[in-house]
């Protein structure tokens, strides 16, 4: 049985996937 | 470097690596993220609803890898266009040889209810190479392509994790994934790269955006949850209407006047308002807002029956001629 996640997982979810993107890609993009 | 031009809207050169930039960021978080998914410890530490599809990421991850390889190809391919300018030949001859490699390969394809697996695998190459020609060309003012990419994908993924009426559903959270990390990609990149712009994407940029926005909505699926919302499966098309409105206008202007499609110019939507009389950051903020609406179209479309989904239509066909009545005035007096 899978189990339903709850908004607070889904909202860290969200936060996991877009922060360590945008750290990066902000990092990167300054140093071209 | 992108230097200024007859048609261009910046006065001095700036740089254009910020698609490598986007390009690294979507590859490392992806990476480190499908190889952290096999390790016990980190199985550990997350919740059970999300820790129960980590077996799940890692049987899927040579998928996402070769995704990743395809857009890698593309980001390549657009940084020679910026270094050298490609022939328009070359460059989508290539657009499509990938397009073709990952619907075949990958088996991603447009679900249309079209019983001919060539018929859906020749709309879905169209598709792909379709959107990365569309990233491109709505790529003419600082900060629009990389944010309506970003309003886009965010809109795609919050449709795929919503939570659904009939209660046995589960969020996709797998393309999900894709999609949120190119949008905290984006948003990375738009720091540097709203008005006024220190860098751009280029067509390094354009070309990966473009490429995977078009992989992601594929690699989603729209009616698994509900059999009652076949339509669905026009979502993408709802949240991807503006791109798409800029291309083909682009398109038909550049035909009637009996140019080439591929002919660069100062024609697109954005410019068309800019001549209407609107400053280029208002013209960025109407096409991120129209982006919006029509994307919240895909919402309600996940979640009505078919007499809703005519409503629906009604109303991206609404905006749509909005924005169109709008163009009207442009195009009587064309200004190169």
């Amino acid at each position: 049985m899978k189990q339903d996640a709850a908004v607070w997982e889904v909202v860290g979810f969200v936060l996991g996937c877009l922060l360590p993107a945008a750290l990066l890609a902000w990092l990167a993009v300054g140093l071209v | 470097m992108d230097k200024p031009g007859y048609r261009k809207v910046h006065t001095t050169p700036i740089p254009l690596g910020g698609g490598v930039g986007i390009w690294f960021s979507v590859a490392t978080t992806l990476l480190a993220a499908t190889l952290l998914a096999g390790l016990p410890v980190v199985r550990q530490w997350l919740p059970e609803s999300l820790a129960q599809h980590l077996p799940g990421v890692v049987e899927s991850r040579w998928k996402l890898w070769g995704i990743l390889a395809g857009g890698t190809v593309l980001m390549l391919l657009g940084l020679e266009d910026d270094r050298r300018g490609l022939k328009w030949q070359w460059r989508l001859a290539i657009e499509v040889a990938v397009a073709t490699v990952i619907v075949l390969w990958q088996q991603m394809q447009l679900s249309l209810f079209i019983d001919n697996g060539w018929v859906t695998g020749l709309l879905s190459v169209l598709w792909i190479v379709g959107l990365i020609n569309a990233f491109n060309m709505i790529d003419n003012m600082d900060g629009l392509s990389g944010g309506v990419a970003a309003i886009g994908s965010a809109m795609l993924a919050g449709m795929l994790l919503m939570p659904q009426a009939t209660g046995e559903s589960q969020p996709q959270w797998f393309v999900a994934a894709m999609l949120l990390v190119l949008v905290g990609a984006l948003l990375g990149f738009l720091v540097h790269n709203r008005a006024p712009a220190k860098i751009f994407m280029g067509d390094a940029g354009a070309y990966f955006v473009g490429y995977w926005v078009a992989v992601g909505s594929l690699a989603a699926t729209y009616t698994g949850y509900q059999s009652a919302t076949p339509h669905a499966v026009f979502a993408p098309l709802c949240v991807l209407a503006i791109p798409l409105y800029d291309m083909l206008s682009v398109i038909w202007i550049r035909i009637s006047e009996g140019r080439s499609p591929f002919e660069g110019d100062k024609r697109h939507f954005s410019h068309r308002l800019v001549e209407q009389g609107w400053s280029k950051t208002q013209a960025v903020w109407i096409i991120y807002l129209a982006t919006f609406c029509c994307g919240i179209n895909a919402w309600i479309l996940a979640r009505t029956d078919w007499v809703g989904s005519l409503w629906v239509l009604a109303n991206l066909l609404g905006i749509v001629g909005l924005l169109a009545l709008l163009d009207l005035g442009t195009h009587r007096s064309p200004k190169r």
